[in-house]
């Protein structure tokens, strides 16, 4: 089905504490289930702020909705406290999302709550069919081609969904700034070290998304694998969602663009 | 029931609105918004060259209300002309194209490439954009809205629609002189100048530091300014400033305004204009208004 943006009310299936401060919500939309990319996003309107929030697709089962979420100012704060079977409108899916590729191994760098959208997009490139990876190292037989995720955070309650992407066959490789779990320091080292280690890298896509520094980092190592693709999420403060306001803007090497309508994903190359 | 009102020589079906700034240029919304019901869009400012924008982030909210800093962002008016305008004529409402500039003579190129399209149902003349880092916004001073206007005045028939800031002492006197000039219409108001600090980082959320205010916060100053408009000229008031219910669209009525605009709800909702025009023509049939005019001589002050 092709995406075009519909303004939808849906009833909240459930609300779910899963950490601290991170939340999960799902509702039920065989429209977004059927036409959403991964990196999507939904305008949640809620009703206690004046602008809609912008959140990821974290997952998509069936015709269930998933949106993972950290609480931070007032529309966070509304979102958890929805109920179940209360009514939610959303405008979506809206943006540009990851381009996935059919055959290549896949490296998902999450940092913090970016993890989000990664999801969704691990149980695409899961699903991708059995192809001949070109230099793997049995020399070229069918197989599905790899798949590795790069986990960060500050510390170990900021780090979920490891389970999730396991049960997609991910490899899963956890970094933690305190060395709550996983390796001590940033998911960017964890980054560097696989490319420096192991030609795995070099065959792969890269599908990042977190915080700015974090791009800023992706950028520097990338600096000695130039041929390797990389897309990059962002998010910016929203205004509209859908391209008519200009307020959502990121620099690029070729001027402004709207995180809303050319993102939330863009190419690593469009924007260093 | 008679919704339709006229600005100027142009007639608008209903007295909704959207303001610059909250709808694109024309027909990105197409998808999602029923145009039939909105009586006229007005688009982002157009300006002669085109404009990069200011330094994001352009766009915070407040409690209450809204900062945004855009500057401007614009393909400049031969990219409109060419890439915006063709696909206009094929909404069903009128078109009203906003302008901006720095210099008379901008503005006087902008008229002049514009005035012989057929689309531009009329103009709106952005004298206010708080976003510009400018020391005086045209719309501050009488002498040079004045001036501008008289330009402009001679060189097209079309509506002339002013939009004034309501940052200045007394903007019943903007107004007079925007009418002595020749406008068809005062539209108000655009936003305030504002600020807010990130007390963590210690620095505005703005690029731009500075940012124009809008929304439900707004509103009461916005209507105090329309309601001193229109008891003092004669010329149509498009008011506005923090509708986003049919409520607030009926205080600006009752204040004086023959059309109201509505801003920043259409970046919410962006069929605000079909669901607050329903909710006015209930309004009026229960208390037995025939048209906009028995419903603005309604208010007992």
């Amino acid at each position: 089905m092709k995406k075009e943006a519909k303004q939808l009310t849906v009833k909240i299936d459930q609300v779910k504490k899963v950490r601290n401060d991170i939340f999960l919500l799902s509702f039920r939309s065989a429209y977004i289930a059927q036409t959403a990319k991964p990196g999507n996003f939904l305008h949640l309107k809620v009703n206690t702020t004046i602008l809609r929030r912008p959140l990821s697709i974290h997952r998509v089962k069936d015709d269930l909705i998933y949106i993972l979420f950290k609480q931070r100012g007032r529309g966070t704060k509304a979102l958890a406290e929805k109920k179940k079977n209360d009514q939610l409108d959303l405008i979506g899916p809206l943006g540009n999302g990851f381009k996935v590729k059919r055959r290549e191994n896949s490296i998902l760098v999450a940092g913090g709550i970016g993890v989000a959208p990664l999801l969704f997009l691990a149980q695409k490139l899961a699903k991708r069919p059995m192809s001949k990876v070109p230099a793997s190292p049995a020399g070229g037989q069918r197989s599905t081609p790899d798949n590795i995720i790069l986990m960060g955070a500050k510390d170990k309650k900021e780090l979920v969904c490891e389970e999730e992407f396991k049960k997609l066959g991910f490899q899963v490789k956890i970094a933690s700034e305190d060395g709550s779990k996983g390796y001590k320091g940033f998911v960017t080292d964890l980054l560097k070290k696989r490319l420096r280690t192991s030609d795995f890298g070099l065959r792969a896509n890269i599908y990042a998304c977190g915080p700015k520094d974090m791009f800023d980092q992706i950028n520097k190592i990338l600096k000695n694998y130039k041929n390797i693709n990389t897309q990059l999420s962002f998010e910016q403060f929203m205004g509209c969602g859908l391209g008519v306001c200009s307020a959502c803007v990121i620099p690029t090497k070729t001027g402004y663009k709207k995180v809303c309508q050319d993102g939330p994903v863009f190419n690593l190359k469009e924007i260093y | 029931m008679d919704l339709a009102v006229n600005i100027g020589k142009l007639t608008l079906k209903n007295p909704i609105i959207c303001a610059s700034g909250t709808f694109g240029f024309g027909d990105e919304l197409k998808g999602l918004v029923d145009f039939s019901s909105i009586g006229a869009v007005v688009s982002k400012t157009i300006t002669l060259e085109p404009r990069e924008g200011n330094i994001p982030p352009r766009i915070y909210e407040t409690n209450c209300g809204v900062i945004n800093s855009i500057g401007l962002a614009n393909p400049g008016v031969d990219s409109f002309i060419k890439e915006k305008l063709p696909a206009l004529g094929k909404l069903k409402t009128k078109h009203i194209v906003s302008l901006g500039g720095s210099f008379k003579k901008e503005y006087k190129q902008l008229v002049e490439k514009l005035d012989k399209e057929d689309k531009v149902d009329a103009f709106e003349l952005n004298l206010s954009c708080p976003n510009l880092g400018k020391k005086k916004l045209i719309s501050q001073s009488q002498k040079l809205s004045s001036d501008l206007i008289k330009n402009l005045r001679k060189l097209t028939k079309k509506t002339l629609i002013a939009k004034l800031t309501p940052e200045v002492t007394d903007i019943v006197k903007i107004a007079k002189a925007v009418s002595d000039a020749g406008a068809d219409a005062v539209s108000m108001v655009n936003t305030y100048f504002s600020l807010a600090i990130d007390i963590e980082k210690k620095k505005s959320y703005l690029g731009n530091i500075t940012g124009g205010y809008s929304g439900p916060a707004i509103k009461p100053m916005s209507l105090y300014r329309v309601w001193q408009v229109a008891n003092s000229v004669k010329l149509p008031v498009i008011g506005g400033g923090g509708i986003i219910n049919y409520k607030d669209a009926i205080e600006f009525f009752l204040a004086g305004s023959a059309a109201v605009s509505l801003g920043t709800i259409n970046l919410t909702d962006p069929n605000s204009a079909k669901d607050i025009l329903k909710e006015v023509k209930k309004y009026m049939k229960k208390n037995k208004m025939k048209n906009l005019g028995d419903l603005r001589r309604s208010f007992n002050a």
